[in-house]
């Protein structure tokens, strides 16, 4: 049977771009990734079509980050801010834009594992599937998730203090 | 049944690899032991905790496109759609390019921050192309300035060629962008970050091509400046992109504090809010106003060069930040605005986006 990329593509698009845009940092980069995935999923029919999402979006967001310019990284945020407030004052732009760069640097500093299960478990995907994507086994996704939720929040509370103070 | 770990506490709270036995099993030992229930609640409260750091960094809420968009994407994608990306790119960088070139020529008075509009009128008169006609002409592979003396049936293949041409150069340039890009060091030092920084102000900052272009049209220029590039793989991607930019005339900048600075310029001194500054500049020259200041983004120096402006000046100046939204992605993008009296203009290798975000902060 043909997977029905149609219903895929609906019910995990939201998901799917949220996945990529913490390894892009650019919210089209991530949506027009997104719809390249799906535009790859065509004529394919994988066993777990939303596994088979998942890990060709990892692909791409990996190739993405070889070829990707380095100095575009900070400002496209920026960018993508400048998209998302154009009714806000340039004063709360920053404040976000800023939040988005705390986080982005805080979860620079997890494990490329740690990360990944974590950003996983965002994108809503269960111990199972995981398990499946990353080849953990899922009685470790726990202790995996502990260990990068506390790094995050402690990386994350590090880079606040650190701004407070300068 | 001994104390709980965490990786247990968490997969109980995420409904995770625990079977209902064991969740039970989890249940009835937090029933019995103050000291795992309030592991429990710290397990909690982290997970809560780092959920809602992710959720600040999540990306604008959007509708979800049609299904359609994305079969309308593979539908109109080419056999081999790997060649067509490239393709697609290549030209987009050729686009790119011609459109740097072509709005620094038009409007090299307005952005040059040391020139003023009456050196710039007196300059020797440039080829009659215009800005309209060179960047679709540049775009279609037609030479801009030539008369039309070829006929249909000639100017058709010559056209074409030349297309090649500048498809075959832009993916030249492509490749030696992504390959020094490749190369580049990451793992600088805040120190280490902070001396490129200062190198990387101590150089001439020439905001605007000046040099008024020479017999050749600007599609060869365009063909040479990327030949050129090509051949310098070996440089840093700032040094080659600048040479694309480069001008005949350099601005000699001194340090100086921002007391003399803003003494030199006529009022306080413009910059983005929240951004570090790392330099202040002066001309060297004695009787000029201008003066400078770099900021830090995180790395990427921006550079802020700003002098008094004049009514021609202000014009031009508007008419390029309308020009500025069409921009495509350059390697080093400039955008010159007016503040008050003071005439901005801001260089940084960022994407002009990027760059005019930016320039929107300055107060």
């Amino acid at each position: 049977m043909s997977t029905d990329w149609a219903g895929v593509y609906r019910e995990t698009f939201a998901d799917l771009v949220r996945f990529l845009h913490r390894k892009v940092w650019d919210a089209d980069r991530a949506q027009d990734l997104a719809q390249e995935v799906f535009v790859r999923a065509l004529g394919q029919d994988p066993e777990n079509p939303r596994a088979w999402v998942f890990t060709v979006a990892a692909n791409l967001a990996r190739d993405e980050a070889r070829t990707a310019v380095r100095r575009r990284r900070h400002l496209t945020l920026i960018r993508g801010d400048a998209q998302q407030v154009t009714a806000t004052d340039p004063a709360e732009e920053l404040e976000r834009a800023q939040q988005v760069e705390a986080v982005r640097r805080a979860l620079a500093q997890l494990s490329e594992r740690d990360r990944e299960v974590l950003l996983l478990w965002d994108a809503g995907f269960n111990y199972e599937e995981i398990a499946d994507q990353t080849g953990l086994a899922t009685g470790a996704i726990g202790t995996t998730l502990a260990r990068a939720r506390r790094r995050l929040v402690e990386a994350h509370e590090a880079l606040e203090a650190k701004d407070v103070a300068r | 049944m001994s104390h709980v770990d965490e990786g247990t506490l968490h997969a109980y709270l995420d409904h995770g690899d625990r079977p209902m036995g064991d969740r039970r099993e989890v249940e009835d030992h937090l029933a019995t032991c103050a000291h795992c229930r309030q592991r429990l609640d710290d397990a909690r409260s982290l997970r809560e905790r780092a959920a809602a750091i992710l959720e600040a960094s999540g990306p604008p809420a959007v509708p979800v496109p049609p299904f359609d968009s994305v079969l309308a994407r593979a539908g109109g994608r080419a056999p081999r759609p790997v060649v067509s990306v490239r393709r697609l790119r290549a030209l987009g960088w050729a686009a790119s390019i011609a459109l740097a070139v072509g709005v620094g020529w038009m409007a090299r008075g307005a952005l040059n921050p040391l020139r003023s509009p009456e050196q710039s009128l007196t300059a020797p008169a440039a080829p009659t192309a215009t800005f309209d006609s060179a960047l679709p002409s540049a775009a279609a592979g037609a030479r801009v300035g030539e008369p039309s003396a070829l006929g249909e049936e000639q100017a058709a293949p010559a056209a074409a060629a030349r297309a090649r041409n500048v498809e075959d150069a832009a993916e030249r340039l492509r490749s030696a962008y992504e390959v020094t890009e490749e190369a580049k060091p990451s793992g600088e030092g805040a120190a280490g970050r902070r001396d490129a920084l200062q190198r990387n102000a101590a150089e001439p900052f020439q905001p605007a091509p000046q040099e008024a272009p020479a017999a050749a049209a600007p599609q060869a220029k365009l063909a040479q400046d990327i030949g050129a590039v090509a051949e310098r793989r070996e440089q840093p991607i700032r040094t080659r992109a600048a040479e694309l930019e480069a001008a005949p005339t350099t601005v000699q900048w001194v340090e100086a504090d921002s007391v003399e600075a803003a003494g030199r310029l006529g009022e306080a001194l413009h910059m983005v809010p929240g951004v570090p500054v790392v330099r202040i500049d002066r001309e060297a020259l004695e009787d000029s106003r201008a003066v400078r200041i770099v900021q830090d983004l995180d790395g990427i120096p921006l550079e802020i060069a700003q002098r008094p402006v004049t009514a021609l000046e202000r014009q031009l100046a508007e008419r390029m930040v309308a020009d500025a939204p069409g921009m495509a992605d350059t390697s080093r993008a400039t955008i010159t605005i007016v503040r008050g009296s003071v005439v901005l203009t801001l260089r940084a290798n960022i994407a002009p986006d990027s760059l005019r975000s930016l320039a929107a902060r300055i107060p």
